[in-house]
């Protein structure tokens, strides 16, 4: 049963005043003048620096540490260790694997043992020469099969239960419908069976911000923790508990974020640092990383090793698939529950599949820990499958944008492992790519070294339930309106860069009629609004974006109320819209809006309301992890991809990326292209060149990060970007605020498998491991050369009619 | 960064004097190669003489069968600067390529060449086009000038002034670029000048520049790409890092040297 | 310590700094200037990109002692007392940012731009600005932002 729509989806584009139109962002002002402040930024008085101690080794006990000489520097206010903050924590409450700092045992190179505040950052870092740990190495895993495979131990993690494999953070199997048969079925009926093998490369984040946390406990006890985070409730709750501190006494503030991606959706050393060793000093202490330790927190794109068996029946449509797959999560677990989950439940749309499989466990290594990027857990999978389909639609002679098509799910309609689907708009994105590249007259007709490839996707619009159980909303905000006619809205929610301040003020000027700079945004602060769970999982726009269409509602029909009273009219005679209440088909009966605010007052009193969002319950099946990978509604993605491959170095020009994405409604179709397109970005930049890598011991030191700094570790520039042209598809969802989805994370994902499918279009290999970087290429070239001499002379593939 | 004594004296002379006095001194111009290894804490000089305030040496001179460039020109002067673009366009080519904009408008010719990264351009310029290194003292040949990894002929106390530059009858530049940093994964310039035809290549070996013999010989008989086009480097000498293996990077030269010829 | 003189944001300064001290660290933490950001540690980013005698350089790659005697504009300086910059404006107008971070030195690189070829292709820009990395953008809008604002400040001057 599909709800009736919280936001009011029915209602039509030409009703809408404000949502829809291409405006400027909130805070582009202070962005642009250099006047917003970051957490770096932040200088508070007496403020102290702190600096965090980092292991050296992959994997080693810690016999002793001495902190005396260190404490006895001058200028050295506190030293702290892992004794001092024991208690463990971890952002899945069923996986609380971390602690602040090491307590006895270090898990990768770079994981925290101490830390120091001090007068000034070199004071701090001469402290740190002056720590003395005393550690026994331990043999480290860099492999997640070496690391399963050691089912006796040594284990990187003490199991959760006896006879299990401390070296596995999870397990997830399962199975919806008979794969078994439909591979048989597909062999039998002149269909194919595709088989492959699928290396992801782990990536990170890499925001332009690195990560700053500023402790300040203040004499009363209380605890201020300003930080980069894009999670300041899940930071609040973790700080509480781990610091054993009342959380009616703990405050976070969450300034203006430069980047996170995912990078910052959890609590991190340093934010525990600060506050302890203010608690400690009494006076505020900052710790800033440095571009290193931001690699080294990581918790980005996990390695996936990736086995798809993938069924269709000689029509193409597809009969069945089978996944198993190894992922390489790092030292703790953070997301990963989730992930492994979602390594597999968000393969199910947008293609319908009579029959569905996946087996992925993810395993502990001695490498910083991996966890949420941009597309969480769905990118890798992603990758691979949409590989699949075009070698399915080269071995049936189909064209791909066609086979996807007859895959294509539908809307209003349950997936194979039972996940609601509502809107759909992924048969007009094929189209919409399909259009705009050209694809026709392009698709194995361009001369080799040119070719274009195709995939889909989709992705949740945040997820159905918050990592720790409880039945409260997922988003809230309190809304506040002034004799003035402005209306100040206190937000949960943490902006990142995404426009989530941006997307509060169009939905409140939306429904209370007044002037965009009149709507206040106040957000990222735990003292004064209510909660949001965060930045994460896309869920911004559609849970936030229904909690102020709830609260601007409840202030609205009080003024619709005593405005009708005055004119004598029912009250949705009256519209708020322009700066003014309007008497619909009266235009000449109208009064500026902040009258009817003070009409409003002077008959209910003080003028504001609160609202909230919560996910309904029956989007989802029954079966054990049916809730992971459910959300209230799910966007839909296609790309075409052009690149040239420069056959004697391996290097992949990608020309351009087609980007259709249905986001449901756009509420401000300048934010969703720049969302469209910082995720075709980043794609692409995965495909092409971002690696995240780490020595063996045969290259000198086993599990040292391989390129800790810009330095080394590749991300794209300007002139490295492709041309990215972003085509909105609105397919208006019944249930997101004026039919809007999410539009943040979902078209990341098509770009990795267009870009590989269109290098087998423009050359004929196919690549089937990350990244696609100029050595690998070249590599692959070779392979086809010597396996075929002629490869390099077959111009032109057979066009596919 | 530890501190350290700073000096912005007014002449060479003076500076070269300064240096003599500094412990464990060392000159810095931009500091696009010396400031980046101070704050990564591979570089620590007790005093820097800065050459900020000494004139004089930041003009591009055409010397007839020469093209003099002070020492204290930026990336982006000799990439903008006509008479280079005219009578060397190789060696614009080169420098436009250097890094990024900021640190062209920064970076200089001379600090370039004292520094010797292995992975700069400016030494395979210099050993292709069979330059000259002027310093306050001597007059040195590119080919008796870099000596290794981070090694050259200057002296602790030596201060190079000018590169002059023969001009060349042509001459090509082909880079492949680590698209992190912007050094050379494999850069080449080939040239067939007053020196010779010399092939020079940066980025791909630990030792630094490096000429290729087979390939000015090839060249030599016949200036063409495809006399190059055959001709492979070891790939035992070759640098491994996460760009390139060595295999890939020797390849890599093979088809830089190509195409420095088709640019020529 | 010694002291340096220099002028930032068209207002004479003395300050007491370090030899070692950085420019952006002079900037940031002497003069409060909070606008110029540091993004990495070994001169990739461009966050840090300021105005020295008018050429785009990256202040955390260059001494306060090396800017003894020059001129200095930070974004906080570049309006010169009117509300926006054009090329500020543009970046605001065009989308040319989201998290905002790289935006001030993406901002003084393109005014360096803007200053030398007043009408910079696509090409141009983003050749331009392979030293000012953005990881939120894709740079669509960042390339749009500096087109257009070149152009405003061709037509303001």
């Amino acid at each position: 049963m599909i709800r009736p729509a919280a936001g009011g989806a029915a209602q039509a584009p030409e009703a809408l005043s404000v949502v829809g139109r291409r405006m400027r962002k909130v805070d582009g002002l202070a962005k642009a003048t250099g006047r917003a402040r970051y957490t770096d930024d932040i200088a508070l008085p007496g403020m102290l620096h702190g600096k965090i101690l980092r292991s050296p080794h992959p994997h080693a006990r810690i016999l002793a540490i001495d902190t005396s000489r260190a404490a006895a520097l001058e200028g050295v206010h506190a030293v702290v260790t892992g004794r001092d903050m024991p208690t463990t924590y971890g952002i899945i409450p069923w996986t609380p694997d971390e602690h602040p700092l090491c307590v006895d045992r270090v898990r990768y190179v770079g994981d925290g043992v101490a830390a120091v505040a001090a007068v000034d950052e070199d004071t701090a870092n001469a402290a740190l020469e002056l720590v003395e740990v005393a550690y026994e190495e331990l043999p480290a895993y860099l492999d997640p099969h070496d690391a399963i495979a050691a089912a006796d131990g040594p284990f990187i993690h003490e199991p959760r239960k006896p006879g299990r494999n401390g070296n596995v953070t999870k397990v997830v199997k399962l199975a919806f419908g008979d794969v078994e048969a439909g591979i048989a079925a597909a062999r039998e009926e002149g269909g194919v069976v595709v088989e492959g093998d699928y290396f992801f490369e782990g990536t990170t984040h890499t925001p332009i911000e690195p990560h700053c946390a500023i402790g300040l406990a203040d004499a009363s006890g209380k605890l201020t923790v300003w930080s980069a985070t894009q999670v300041p409730h899940y930071l609040h709750r973790e700080l509480a508990r781990v610091l054993e501190l009342d959380p009616a006494m703990v405050r976070v503030v969450q300034p203006p974020v430069g980047g996170a991606f995912g990078g910052k959706s959890e609590p991190f050393d340093l934010e525990f640092c600060v506050a302890k060793l203010s608690m400690i000093t009494g006076r505020p202490v900052k710790i800033l990383y440095t571009r290193e330790e931001v690699f080294y927190s990581h918790r980005g794109r996990h390695p996936f090793h990736m086995r798809y068996r993938t069924g269709a029946r000689a029509d193409g449509v597809l009969a069945a698939v089978d996944a198993e797959i190894v992922m390489d999560g790092g030292a703790y677990a953070s997301f990963g529950l989730v992930t492994t989950y979602y390594s597999g439940q968000l393969l199910t749309a947008p293609y319908q599949m009579p029959a569905y499989r996946f087996h992925s466990t993810r395993a502990y290594t001695n490498k910083p820990a991996c966890g949420p990027k941009r597309g969480h857990g769905s990118v890798q999978p992603r990758f691979a499958f949409e590989v699949q389909l075009d070698r399915i639609a080269e071995a049936l002679e189909i064209d791909p944008i066609e086979l996807r098509r007859r895959n294509a799910l539908g809307e209003g309609t349950r997936t194979v492992n039972d996940l609601r689907v509502t809107s759909n708009g992924f048969l007009e994105c094929l189209a919409m790519v399909e259009d705009a590249s050209a694809w026709r007259r392009k698709f194995r007709r361009l001369p080799y070294g040119r070719g274009v490839g195709v995939a889909g996707s989709t992705y949740i619009s945040g997820t159905n339930y918050p990592v720790y159980p409880n039945d409260m909303p997922q988003s809230a905000v309190q809304l506040q309106v002034d004799r003035s006619g402005r209306v100040a809205v206190f937000s949960g929610a943490s902006e990142i860069g995404q426009g989530v301040d941006s997307m509060v003020a169009y939905v409140v000027a939306e429904e209370l009629g007044v002037p965009l700079d009149h709507v206040r945004v106040f957000a990222g602060d735990t003292d004064f609004t209510p909660v949001d769970l965060g930045a994460y999982s896309s869920r911004v726009t559609f849970m936030l974006g229904n909690a102020c269409i709830d609260a601007a509602r409840r202030v609205k029909r009080q003024v619709q109320k005593v405005v009708a009273e005055a004119w004598d009219a029912k009250p949705q005679e009256v519209l708020l819209a322009g700066g003014l209440a309007v008497r619909a088909g009266d235009t000449g009966t109208q009064m500026p809006i902040r009258e009817a605010f003070n009409l409003a007052e002077a008959a209910f009193g003080a003028l504001g309301a609160t609202g909230s969002y919560d996910t309904p319950k029956d989007v989802h099946g029954s079966y054990r992890g049916a809730t992971i990978g459910a959300s209230p509604a799910y966007s839909f993605t296609a790309h075409v991809a052009e690149v040239e491959v420069d056959p004697e170095t391996g290097f992949v020009d990608v020309v351009q990326i087609w980007i259709a994405h249905d986001c449901g409604r756009a509420l401000n179709p300048v934010l969703v292209e720049g969302q469209m397109e910082g995720s075709a970005y980043m794609g692409f930049a995965e495909a092409i060149m971002e690696e995240q890598i780490f020595k063996t011991a045969d290259q000198g030191r086993a599990g040292l990060h391989n390129a800790p700094s810009l330095l080394d570790y590749r991300i794209p520039t300007s002139l490295d970007t492709p041309a990215l042209r972003s085509l909105i598809v609105e397919s208006i969802d019944p249930e997101g605020p004026y039919g809007a989805k999410e539009a943040g994370e979902g078209p990341l994902h098509p770009s990795i498998p267009a870009i590989a499918n269109a290098i087998y279009d423009a050359v004929g290999v196919r690549m089937n491991a990350l990244p696609f970087s100029p050595p690998r290429v070249w590599r692959a070239l070779q392979a086809e050369a010597a396996r075929t001499p002629a490869a390099r002379s077959a111009a032109t593939p057979a066009a596919v009619s | 960064m530890e501190d350290f004594q700073y000096h912005a004296p007014g002449s060479v002379d003076a500076a070269v004097s300064l240096l003599r006095d500094a412990e464990d001194g060392k000159v810095v111009a931009g500091g696009m190669s010396l400031l980046p290894l101070m704050k990564l804490g591979l570089a620590a000089p007790g005093g820097l003489v800065s050459l900020g305030k000494v004139s004089g040496l930041d003009g591009i001179a055409d010397r007839g069968s020469e093209i003099e460039v002070g020492a204290l020109c930026t990336h982006a002067q000799v990439a903008a600067a006509e008479i280079v673009r005219e009578r060397i366009p190789a060696l614009a080519a080169m420098a436009e390529g250097i890094g990024d904009a900021q640190v062209r408008n920064r970076g200089t010719i001379g600090g370039s060449v004292a520094h010797n990264d292995p992975a700069a351009d400016y030494p395979a310029a210099c050993l292709a086009l069979g330059a000259t290194i002027a310093t306050d003292r001597r007059e040195i040949a590119a080919d008796d000038f870099f000596l290794g990894m981070f090694f050259t002929a200057l002296e602790e106390d030596e201060v190079i002034t000018a590169v002059r530059f023969p001009v060349p009858t042509r001459a090509g530049w082909a880079k492949f670029p680590n698209p992190a940093s912007k050094y050379a994964v494999a850069g080449v310039m080939a040239a067939d000048g007053p020196a010779g035809v010399r092939v020079a290549v940066t980025g791909a070996s630990g030792d630094g520049v490096f000429r290729v013999a087979e390939m000015e010989a090839a060249l030599a008989s016949s200036f063409e790409p495809a006399s190059v086009a055959g001709v492979s480097v070891s790939a035992e000498a070759m640098l491994s890092d996460d760009a390139a293996g060595p295999e890939y990077r020797a390849h890599l030269v093979t088809v830089m040297a190509k195409r420095a010829v088709e640019e020529a | 310590m010694p002291t340096l003189e220099l002028t930032v944001n068209g207002t004479q300064r003395t300050v007491e700094v370090r030899n070692r001290t950085l420019l952006v660290e002079m900037l940031r933490e002497h003069l409060g200037l909070t606008g110029t950001h540091v993004g990495c540690d070994t001169s990739q980013c461009g966050a840090c990109v300021v105005l020295v005698d008018g050429v785009s350089v990256k202040s955390c790659t260059m001494l306060a002692v090396q800017a003894e005697g020059a001129a200095v504009t930070t974004i906080e300086g570049l309006a010169n007392g009117a509300g926006l910059h054009p090329m500020q404006e543009a970046f605001r107008e065009h989308h040319g940012l989201q998290c905002g971070f790289c935006t001030p030195g993406m901002v003084m690189s393109a005014v360096d731009l803007a200053n030398r070829n007043p009408d910079p292709s696509e090409h141009e820009v983003r050749e331009w600005l392979e030293g000012n990395l953005c990881r939120c953008t894709g740079y669509h809008n960042i390339v749009k932002a500096v087109q257009a604002g070149a152009r405003a400040m061709g037509g303001a001057s």
